[in-house]
């Protein structure tokens, strides 16, 4: 036979030298059980998994799947985990949208100054994570006489604002009517209710991004670790689709503060700012002040030409 | 070395190789590739939703204490008052007015409680005004100069107020003053276009709280103060590294 | 069917028994691959803990270095399609056997996809909400949907194609027509689809200027096209070297004096056709004219029956014993095949007229029947013995020079492309002055003060432009110079299309802020281990497929 050293001849009768075919055996063994071991050492900081979701949770179908006792059933284990994380018992409710209401956020740039109280008061109104930072609104100053986002100044820490020479933009998620997200999610983990919200089901989402690139306009926040929030800071009014506490791997973004708007009260962002700035309503009614905006000032909105028709309308006074 | 021994040699490196693996995954467990967490906490100020200042018609209407609000107090009835105005013709703010106009804003609007707000007082122990906030009390428009006190105040009763046509008007009626020269403004301000409207939009089942004109703009300096920004959002920083 | 089916099993359990054996070069390189995807999975295990925060990805650039080799391995998975067109399209010969090999590597490269898309997902647990029926699945609206589909399907389908060929030359039948050809057929479409889709995926969202444009797709089958074929050059290579052995280590050849010959008896004739059942159909005027012009030879081992590059006009087929079928390409020695009783060899020459591609020589004493080609002819009248022989005449494992440099030819012409359309790019990128240049400008030249991406892309332009001068060059035509242009298409294909399709997508971000990536050593552990992992697959695929295309493992072997 000619010798080929690279493959085995497995015509070759066994070796007749006992002692061979041992050694190879126990040199075998030895590789496979280092290995072995090796491969289950290498799993070794999975000790320290310790947040690992119920299997309740892993279980759980699609928000719009559920039947009126499964939700009872995730609103109480929702309760249970959050009494378990940070020691106050939450009121957290499935609230739906109410009929005939679609709602749409003005925005009135001759007013805002900038004073970035709404990014914060949506931090500590929507359970957002402090560390890792997630904050759903991004106040951009931009130079006077441009639109190029390019110029824009997202960490500005002026002594006083507003600055003379420059106006401030404050954007978070436009909860377009022809959402990106919403098209591109493979789960159908995020879709858009009939009051214009575009929800997002924590319990659905797998965490692939996809939405987070589709975004034109930065609006959706990834969790890239679990979410710190000092125990006394947490807001324990809560809804399904809103801010009740999230985990790592899944989206979250502003949802216009659901739980508030969708019990007839205005957003965080809305009640804090001091100019007035920020108008909201229900534009199907034609006296809500959204609907006079839209009537009466000179609005705009974002990227156009994106074709994403987004229900966050910026305008001026005049 | 022969093949066999070749192969024994390569077993025997794999198993050191394995084994010298397991030992470091075992001891390197805790080691979590370098994570940067940013510690930051939401002072209680971000959420504060007050005016920054309060308003004669809102202190009637929450049933606050208006006495420090009596002209006659100071004034005599039949004894005029005088305003002094600079050489350049604009108004010499009074000192007392300005403690008076000051000690009505809202210092927790925008101070965080955790914050040392020295407040100074004189030896009457009336507030003094800080440095920060010396508005020029009665800077009310930049090109006409609207600084007469009796453009607006009624010289022959100072706790009523009187707009240009004549017509008298109380001190919780100050919206219509405003509105008897900014049209355009109060007419957005009725539909809630302009400034602050809080509380339900769904007035079916809430009241929706519509703040008048001076809870924001002092009407001796309506240009609304500069306020201090809030931090802006953590630079993402590189991590790992 | 249940026998059909133990039959596959037991050849998958034998092929098990075959991939754990090996000497000791296979054993290092397997060990070695194996620690290795250790370390990444080590590495994952803490982002499985932490989360993606190990990595230094952020909500600017919500993508990285997964998602940057996700893409280009699907690119060199499509080209495995790059083998299969000459082939079944163009019927080109020489690449015939070295499908399997494109197959393979895209089995491989599937996985590491998989893989890829598991270690970036947020919930990985969470991967069943993916599945049709069970999950909820948003097709056809999402293209990761699409691509969910497509990339599964081209891996059932690969693996069909492969495991049933390796199959059929295992138990040494001909495979049926109709059970791979379509699936194959079906694989070229599927091939370019996989592509078009994970190019869709970008080109879908109108919010990122730098991928909302027609040219991706083009360039993705441009680039993946030369990337592929490239690799599988550089395999080629490695499988030849690896089955090889030194020209000189072939045993002296044995004294031409020790043969014998004689016509063929009638027993011969039986002997031929007890393991070639075909032979029996054969006419009675060409059975008499095979017993009056054939030869019979009994021969001892190292008999050299026919040598490579000579001329001769007989074929072969053995009665007895082995003989083995070797080639040699630049100075390395290869065998083949090596055949059994009922199998031929030298008819492609005979039939031809062209030199014999190969040396064959007796592996075991052996009798072996010599049939001149007018009577090959004859008998191959009879259309199932036809069959049969021509079916056979593909069985070897010929990596010879000229397929290899049919492959360059396919490397040349994809990147001369992939060139052209890089310069449709650049150009409507940079001429108009648009806003929408901004990411290009940070990719190419960088943009307020940030850089990091310009030397990558830089070296990646140079590492093109270099292999597709050589490419263009006859110096390429030797295998030193081919593999150099190989190595650099594949590095700088991969830099442009991984990490410079990727991260200036997301820079400046939406909002016109830039934020840089660089990966941390978490991610970088965890993309080395599934590198690792694929090339162990790849490998053990390998270890497998070549010795039962060499004819060495088969059933009664």
């Amino acid at each position: 036979m000619p010798a080929n050293s690279s493959l085995p001849n497995l015509a070759a009768p066994a070796p007749a030298d006992g002692g061979t075919s041992r050694r190879s055996f126990l040199r075998t063994s030895a590789a496979v059980a280092s290995g072995l071991a090796a491969m289950a050492a290498s799993l070794a900081p999975l000790r320290e998994l310790s947040d690992f979701g119920s299997v309740e949770e892993f279980l759980q179908k699609h928000y719009k799947e559920l039947t009126p006792v499964e939700m009872e059933q995730a609103l109480a284990r929702i309760r249970r985990e959050v009494e378990k994380q940070y020691g106050l018992r939450p009121h957290v409710r499935d609230l739906r949208p109410m009929d005939g209401v679609e709602f749409v956020y003005c925005l009135n740039l001759t007013r805002c100054i900038g004073c970035r109280k709404c990014v914060h008061a949506c931090v500590a109104e929507n359970n957002q994570s402090r560390s890792p930072e997630i904050q759903y609104i991004r106040v951009l100053k931009m130079p006077n006489g441009t639109f190029d986002m390019e110029k824009g100044d997202h960490h500005y820490a002026t002594p006083t604002v507003p600055e003379k020479g420059f106006f401030y933009m404050p954007v978070q998620c436009h909860q377009c009517k022809s959402p990106p997200c919403v098209k591109v999610c493979p789960v159908d983990a995020t879709w858009q209710e009939s009051d214009g919200i575009t929800v997002i089901d924590y319990d659905w989402c797998i965490g692939c991004r996809y939405c987070e690139a589709a975004c034109p306009y930065f609006a959706r926040r990834f969790n890239f670790a679990e979410p710190k929030i000092p125990k006394e800071q947490i807001n324990a009014d809560m809804a399904y689709l809103g801010n009740r506490p999230r985990h790592k791997g899944v989206m979250e973004k502003c949802h216009f503060c659901i739980q508030r708007t969708r019990a007839g009260k205005y957003p965080a962002c809305l009640e804090v700012c001091p100019t007035g700035a920020r108008k909201f309503g229900n534009i199907l009614d034609p006296a809500s002040e959204v609907s006079q905006i839209l009537r009466n000032k000179r609005v705009f909105v974002l990227k156009e030409e994106v074709g994403t028709l987004p229900r966050f309308y910026y305008y001026f006074d005049v | 070395m022969n093949d066999n021994q070749k192969t024994s040699a390569v077993m025997a490196a794999l198993t050191a190789l394995f084994a010298g693996t397991a030992v470091a995954f075992w001891t390197n467990a805790g080691s979590s590739g370098g994570l940067a967490h940013q510690s930051f906490t939401t002072s209680r100020v971000f959420t504060n939703t007050a005016t920054v200042r309060l308003s004669v018609a809102e202190l009637t209407k929450s049933g606050g204490d208006v006495s420090g609000l009596d002209c006659y107090a100071c004034h005599s009835k039949d004894k005029p008052v005088a305003p002094k105005f600079d050489a350049a013709g604009r108004l010499i703010p009074s000192v007392a007015h300005r403690d008076v106009v000051f000690s009505r804003m809202n210092c927790a609007a925008c101070h965080a409680p955790e914050e040392k707000v020295e407040l100074k007082f004189d030896t009457e122990g009336k507030i003094l005004t800080p440095a920060a906030h010396t508005n020029d009390v009665a800077q009310h428009g930049r090109t006409i100069g609207n600084d007469h006190c009796f453009n607006c105040h009624d010289p022959t009763n100072l706790t009523e107020l009187h707009t240009p046509g004549g017509k008298k008007l109380k001190l919780t009626e100050s919206t219509l003053l405003c509105a008897s020269c900014h049209g355009p403004s109060y007419r957005d301000w009725q539909e809630g276009v302009h400034g602050r409207h809080n509380g339900f939009w769904n007035t079916k089942l809430g009241a929706t709280d519509r703040k008048d004109c001076t809870s924001c703009h002092d009407p001796h300096a309506p240009v609304l103060p500069r306020l201090k920004p809030l931090p802006p959002p953590f630079r993402t920083v590189l991590k790992g590294h | 069917m249940t026998r059909s089916l133990k039959n596959f099993l037991s050849f998958l359990a034998r092929c098990g028994q075959l991939a754990c054996d090996g000497d000791w070069r296979y054993y290092a390189w397997t060990g070695g691959l194996f620690a290795l995807c250790l370390v990444g999975l080590n590495a994952y295990a803490k982002q499985f803990v932490h989360g993606l925060i190990t990595t230094d990805m952020t909500d600017q650039v919500s993508w990285g270095v997964y998602i940057a080799n996700f893409t280009f391995l699907v690119g060199v998975a499509a080209a495995a399609v790059m083998l299969v067109i000459p082939v079944y399209v163009y019927k080109n010969e020489e690449l015939h056997d070295l499908v399997i090999f494109g197959e393979l590597l895209a089995i491989a490269a599937i996985l590491m996809c998989l893989a890829f898309v598991m270690v970036d997902l947020g919930r990985p647990d969470r991967f069943w909400h993916m599945i049709p029926g069970v999950g909820k699945f948003n097709f056809p609206g999402s293209l990761l949907s699409w691509d969910v589909i497509v990339l599964n399907g081209y891996l059932v389908l690969n693996l069909y194609v492969c495991a049933y060929l390796l199959w059929c030359r295992y138990e040494k039948q001909p495979p049926r027509k109709w059970l791979y050809l379509p699936v194959i057929l079906v694989g070229i479409v599927w091939a370019v689809s996989i592509h078009t889709v994970t190019a869709f995926l970008y080109v879908g969202l109108g919010g990122r200027p730098f991928w909302n444009s027609a040219i991706i797709g083009p360039r993705f089958l441009a680039s993946a096209f030369t990337a592929g074929p490239a690799l599988i050059i550089l395999a080629l290579q490695v499988v030849r070297r690896v089955t090889a052995r030194a020209a000189d280590e072939l045993p002296a050849q044995s004294d031409p004096a020790a043969q014998s010959t004689h016509p063929p008896a009638a027993e011969d004739l039986a002997l031929l056709g007890k393991f070639l059942p075909e032979f029996h159909s054969v006419s009675d005027a060409a059975r008499q004219h095979l017993l009056a012009s054939g030869t019979v030879f009994e021969v001892p081992a190292a008999h050299v029956f026919l040598r490579q590059g000579a001329r001769g006009e007989g074929a072969y087929f053995v009665l007895q014993g082995r003989v083995a079928v070797n080639r040699e390409d630049s100075g390395r020695l290869r065998t083949v095949r090596t055949l059994g009783p009922g199998e031929q060899f030298g008819e492609i020459s005979a039939l031809a007229g062209t030199p014999r591609t190969a040396t064959a020589v007796a592996e075991s004493p052996s009798r072996v029947l010599r049939v001149p080609v007018e009577t090959l002819r004859q008998l191959m009248q009879a259309p199932a013995l036809a069959r049969v022989i021509r079916a056979r005449m593909h069985d070897r494992l010929m990596i010879s020079d000229r397929a290899l440099l049919t492959l360059r030819h396919i490397v040349q012409v994809s990147m001369i492309i992939n060139v052209f359309l890089l310069l449709n790019e650049v150009f409507k990128e940079f001429y108009t002055g648009n806003l929408h240049v901004a990411a290009s400008q940070y990719l190419y030249f960088g943009l307020h003060g940030h850089h990091a991406l310009v030397p990558w892309i830089w070296s990646a332009i140079a590492c093109n432009l270099t292999a597709l001068t050589l490419l263009l060059l006859p110096i390429s035509t030797s295998l030193k110079w081919l593999d150099v242009a190989c190595v650099l298409a594949i590095v700088g294909i991969w830099i442009e299309k991984g990490m410079g399709l990727v991260i200036p997508g997301f820079v400046p971000s939406p909002l016109g802020e830039i934020v840089e990536y660089s990966p941390t050593l978490n991610e970088t552990l965890i993309c080395f281990g599934i590198w690792a992992f694929g090339l162990l697959v790849y490998t053990v695929l390998l270890r497998v497929a070549v010795p039962i295309l060499q004819g060495r493992f088969t059933r009664t072997t």
